[in-house]
């Protein structure tokens, strides 16, 4: 649904002499409808532009964004762009533009001029989603950040979006207020929604279908989470973590014990070692 | 200690008062403010007394909270009876004439009757506006009721708009002064000593970080509201309709038969007037 060709872009204006260092360099991918595509990468490398190109908040310096076939350069298109491609930040503070939840979770359907019984209706359904039915007429500054991100996502849920990139959304949260928000994607991903999340937390991103890895503006891995995690030194190499799983499995292998290399989650990775242990034993 | 600051004052509760339309309060208010300042005799001072009486009855809010709002305009009161006491001049033999200080009756009317205009207006208009409208509600009907002017390309949803993101950010703001008091004063400032000069310098590296941070909120705001497809007043709709109901009829007829009741109490004939 979200297309990139030959996408490049800077952050020079048209009257810089000096071209600024390219952001986002050539890149060509595709987010398909109803996929889980995580983005990792290190601090500086493109993954924020990068998003906001997918929804025209940037427009590419050359190159080409189409989402469902809309091109971002055409300005009479970003309204359609924008309501089918939300976004949800990391500081919710600077998300949340009302005075109660429930007005905030209005905005973007009272943008789009949506009927106000219709409007009523996506409110209560997106605090539904979230879990925040009971905060409806509370005021911002009275919840916990994991409760404001929550608020901050059901104010794009009530947009009706058919993508929604999380650009590292649980970044400032605790982790309860992590866990809130990862079970309210869980739960939008259920219900069919295409979702894009950018985050620094690698146990996050192994639960994606797809895991694009960012370096300096290049794609540099393109592959499912197994695949990319079996990748130790070369993610290491870039700045990057693995999960913890991958890592003490890695070592393992490295001691020479012979085990899967591409175990991600904690449960496989015990299971692995349990049957490791139990064949030492029997020898 | 700066998130005790409440503004607007609203105190939320289901009375009728609570309940008519904003753009009926912002009509009833001027309405009254008007009565307030015609009123010139014994009876419609009474008479506007009588109402604030009624008001606070009606609209459900503790008599404690009502005479607290009188406390900021407290020191305002007693400038303006004590003015009107001693430099009243008139015709007529004084009550006191000591040294340098004279007292005529009509100074003494004329303090009293200030007083309850000043007391009756603060109490009137916070009872109708500020303590029983949300202040979302209240830039709602400031924007709705000036929505013709957007005729003549005055920026009334712009205005109405900023009004509400302010009233957002005044919470999150001052917690952020907090935090920066704090961490300036774990780093050894001091911001209770000095003169004055010294003080207001104490407060430069407080104001510097807080810009830097209110602008830097207000970019990602910026962002944040052009991704939920905001294009400013352009086909918007609102959730809560305003909706003209019997209640606020009543209460708008009401309000222009409280104006004419003070016009016509200023007619009867009474030595106690100004
Ligand atoms: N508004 C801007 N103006 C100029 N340069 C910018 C701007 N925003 C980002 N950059 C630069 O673009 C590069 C990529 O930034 P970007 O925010 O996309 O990285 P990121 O991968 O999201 O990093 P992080 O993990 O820290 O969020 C950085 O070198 C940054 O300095
Ligand atoms: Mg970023």
């Amino acid at each position: 649904m979200i297309k990139l060709e030959n996408v490049s872009f800077d952050y020079s204006d048209a009257e810089d002499l000096i071209p600024a260092d390219k952001v986002i360099n050539n890149i060509s991918l595709e987010i398909e409808k109803g996929s889980f595509v995580a983005i990792l990468g290190h601090n500086g490398s493109g993954k924020s532009t990068l998003a906001k190109l997918f929804n025209g908040i940037l427009i590419p310096k050359s190159g080409r964004v189409t989402v469902d076939g809309m091109d971002t350069s055409d300005e009479d298109l970003l309204f359609d762009i924008r309501r089918r491609v939300g976004m949800v930040f990391q500081n919710p503070d600077n998300q949340i533009v009302a005075t109660t939840v429930e007005e905030d979770v209005a905005f973007a359907p009272e943008n789009l001029g949506v009927e106000p019984s219709e409007i009523r209706r996506r409110v209560a359904e997106a605090l539904e989603t979230v879990g925040m039915t009971r905060f409806r007429q509370h005021s911002p500054s009275q919840l916990s950040g994991g409760q404001k991100q929550r608020v901050a996502i059901a104010g794009i849920i009530a947009m009706k979006p058919e993508c929604i990139i999380f650009d590292e959304s649980t970044a400032m949260l605790d982790p309860q207020g992590r866990k809130e928000v990862l079970d309210t994607i869980t739960k939008l991903r259920q219900d069919g929604m295409t979702v894009v999340l950018i985050t620094h937390y690698m146990n996050e991103a192994v639960y994606a279908d797809r895991v694009i890895v960012m370096n300096d503006g290049n794609v540099e891995m393109d592959a499912p989470p197994r695949q990319i995690f079996s990748k130790v030194e070369r993610l290491k190499e870039i700045g990057l973590d693995v999960p913890q799983v991958t890592e003490l499995i890695f070592k393992l292998r490295e001691a020479g014990y012979s085990l899967p290399h591409d175990l991600v989650f904690p449960e496989e990775g015990a299971e692995a070692i349990e049957k490791l242990i139990l064949e030492h034993k029997q020898r | 200690m700066l998130k005790d600051i409440t503004l607007g004052q609203y105190f939320s509760g289901n009375s009728i008062l609570h309940r008519l339309d904003p753009r009926i309060k912002i009509i009833a208010v001027l309405f009254f403010a008007v009565s307030v300042f015609i009123a010139k005799n014994v009876y419609s001072f009474a008479f506007l007394l009588l109402s604030v009486i009624l008001l606070t009855l009606v609209s459900g809010i503790s008599y404690k909270i009502v005479l607290k709002s009188i406390k900021p305009v407290l020191v305002i009161v007693i400038f303006t009876a004590v003015i009107n006491l001693f430099f009243t001049k008139a015709d007529e033999t004084p009550l006191i004439d000591w040294l340098f200080i004279t007292v005529y009756p009509r100074g003494i009317k004329t303090a009293v009757f200030m007083i309850v205009r000043i007391l009756t207006l603060i109490v009137g208009t916070s009872l109708i506006l500020t303590y029983t409208t949300s202040p979302i509600a209240l830039t709602d009907g400031i924007e709705r009721l000036l929505s013709p002017l957007k005729k003549i390309k005055v920026p009334v949803h712009e205005f109405a708009m900023m009004m509400t993101i302010a009233l957002r950010f005044i919470p999150t703001l001052l917690e952020e002064t907090d935090k920066i008091i704090s961490a300036q004063k774990a780093r050894g400032a001091g911001f209770d000593e000095g003169g004055l000069m010294k003080k207001a310098k104490a407060f430069l590296p407080i104001l510097i970080p807080l810009f830097i941070s209110a602008f830097r909120r207000a970019d990602e705001l910026a962002v944040a509201m052009e991704c939920r497809c905001y294009r400013g007043d352009e086909g918007r709709t609102r959730m809560k309709e305003l909706k003209m109901q019997g209640r606020d009829v009543t209460a708008l007829i009401l309000a222009v038969l409280f104006t004419a009741c003070i016009i016509f109490f200023n007619t009867l004939p009474t030595t106690l007037s100004i």
